[in-house]
């Protein structure tokens, strides 16, 4: 039986831009084995047993060298605050690898990867699995003071960056940027996104017939598929965002079409 | 040693401890993490007779010491989960619970039918969940209606029925009788405790139902007082308590209420094999104070 619930330690916990932290933690064989790149770590707040739910955070990059496992996250709540002032020898309980994630058929040789804030967290974990591919990034930041990881996209990924106050890069939303390349190179075979729901719902009427996978976000219990909480309408039916989740297909996300 | 066997209604449990409707899903979800074997018994997610798509999320806040959730019973109806969960779940070696619901006496009748020649050792009857309209709590909120359904689902029924009761009401141990007078064998509370939580900012409610249903340690005092007043008025029946349980302490405290046996519930949110774990703790528990038998705990409240 492959376990997925496990006492980790910390080795690094570090802010990297506004409100947004890169966590590194210990990961065991079992992890990397069954690691795909899209699924997220449900983390229990250490010394809080007021907060009673875990915290799902992205898993944004694997290291399977120095078998570590990269968390991004941003501090806005009590919990992730907490979270935050985690220190590297500190143990945390952690569920992961959990949910479906991100995955790409053998022919799927272009690959558009489409981020809004937070939400491009996940999408760097790609190349750890897939570095095969050849990837165009699409990077949303509110702004300059926000901005995390473009660098890194930089060295796989051909980048577009924009923020909204156009403080750093493109002023403006990625989803622009978008469809000024759809015009100019023509489609990819696959595009990948994660960011909040205003997002979605810009992106899903650029993308027409090219296959578009988007990660959800949803307030979560268990994480485990036990509590029926987290679901989004998928198709019609209310899916567990945790378990047959989070990643689906954006043309059966309802609430992207109403 | 202490023995942790207990017996509910004629079925014996391996130990006290029950993981809770609503909060372990049909059990197969969790095999992945902990010893299914090594728990008392399983409540299922409760059931209806038709499938019910559930309420709109959001379905869960965050409170202080506790959950609030709105789920709305969302399950795929009785029939789809005898075609195919249950043929994966019904060798699982513990005590299993169908939790039943339904709209009207009719929907409990056919679901309890249904179920009535599985290996489902015990229905609990669900006339408590506080966020379906006319999905149970009408029926445990008024004695003569409650008493009317469970006698109605008591007379097809194969199976001991236990009536969870809602908190949600004036007089805790009234609606316990009405269930015994109705023919109930056992009574389990308590459900969540109706409750609702805002965004100061937005000015929206957190869940997208506006109210739900309160649990975790925030509701724990509650569900005490709530146990011992049913143990008080004495029905002669078994109780199973629940509300908040989070280790073997918490447990123990709701066995020296009243309770025959436990339910563990939102513990398993945070911690997915929690239930084994709190057994573990209630057995240390035991062995340490040199109980005979874990049942000698129930209904032994000092009060000078």
């Amino acid at each position: 039986m492959i376990k997925k619930h496990f006492t980790e330690k910390v080795l690094a916990n570090e802010l990297i831009a506004q409100n947004t932290y890169l966590m590194r933690l210990t990961c065991t064989e079992d992890f990397l084995r069954i690691y795909r790149p899209g699924q997220f770590a449900h983390i229990e707040i250490p010394h809080a047993k007021d907060l009673l739910l875990r915290r799902p955070i992205s898993i944004n990059y694997v290291d399977f060298e120095k078998k570590e496992v990269h968390l991004a996250y941003n501090a806005v709540g009590k919990g992730t605050r907490l979270l935050s002032l985690v220190r590297a020898g500190d143990m945390l309980d952690v569920l992961m690898p959990l949910g479906n994630g991100f995955q790409l058929a053998g022919d799927m040789k272009r690959v558009w990867l489409v981020g809004g804030g937070i939400g491009i967290a996940p999408l760097k974990s790609l190349y750890c699995k897939y570095p095969d591919r050849e990837y165009t990034a699409f990077l949303g930041y509110r702004s300059r003071e926000c901005v995390y990881e473009a660098h890194d996209f930089e060295l796989f990924a051909k980048t577009h960056i924009t923020t909204d106050d156009g403080s750093y890069c493109i002023r403006g939303f990625c989803t622009d940027v978008l469809r000024a390349e759809l015009e100019e190179s023509g489609p990819p075979d696959v595009i990948l996104a994660c960011g909040p729901h205003v997002f979605f719902k810009s992106l899903a009427k650029v993308v027409g017939e090219i296959p578009t996978f988007v990660s959800l976000e949803q307030h979560m219990g268990c994480g485990t598929g036990g509590c029926a909480t987290c679901v989004c309408k998928v198709g019609g039916q209310y899916k567990k965002v945790c378990l047959q989740g989070p990643v689906f297909n954006i043309r059966e996300v309802d609430s992207l079409y109403d | 040693m202490t023995d942790m066997r207990v017996n509910i209604a004629g079925v014996e449990l391996k130990n006290p401890i029950v993981t809770a409707s609503g909060t372990f899903g049909f059990a197969e979800e969790y095999a992945l993490y902990t010893d299914l074997s090594r728990l008392g018994g399983i409540a299922l997610k409760a059931l209806t007779r038709e499938p019910r798509l559930g309420n709109p999320p959001v379905r869960i806040a965050e409170t202080a010491s506790g959950v609030l959730n709105s789920v709305g019973l969302q399950n795929p109806g009785v029939d789809e989960f005898l075609r195919t969960t249950w043929l994966r779940i019904k060798e699982i070696d513990t005590v299993k619970i169908a939790n039943i619901a339904g709209a009207c006496v009719e929907d409990y009748i056919y679901v309890a039918e249904r179920l009535n020649d599985t290996g489902i050792d015990l229905f609990e009857v669900n006339v408590s969940c506080p966020n379906v309209k006319h999905g149970g709590v009408n029926f445990g909120t008024d004695e003569k209606t409650l008493r009317g359904v469970v006698e109605e689902v008591k007379k097809v029924s194969k199976k001991p029925l236990i009536v969870k009761l809602t908190p949600n009401v004036t007089h805790i141990a009234d609606m316990a009788k009405a269930a015994a007078d109705g023919g109930a064998d056992v009574l389990s509370l308590i459900n969540t405790i109706t409750g609702m939580a805002i965004n100061a900012v937005t000015r929206k409610p957190v869940l997208a139902n506006v109210t739900g249903g309160l649990s975790g340690p925030a509701v724990k005092p509650v569900a005490l007082r709530m146990v011992w007043e049913v143990y008080r008025a004495n029905l002669g029946l078994p109780i199973i308590g629940m509300g908040g349980i989070m280790t073997g302490e918490d447990a123990a405290e709701f066995m020296i209420a009243g309770a025959d046996a436990v339910m563990v519930g939102t513990a398993t949110m945070r911690n997915p094999s929690a239930a084994k774990e709190i057994g573990f703790e209630l057995e240390q528990f035991a062995d340490k104070i040199g109980l005979e038998r874990i049942g000698d705990l129930t209904g032994s409240l000092n009060i000078e």
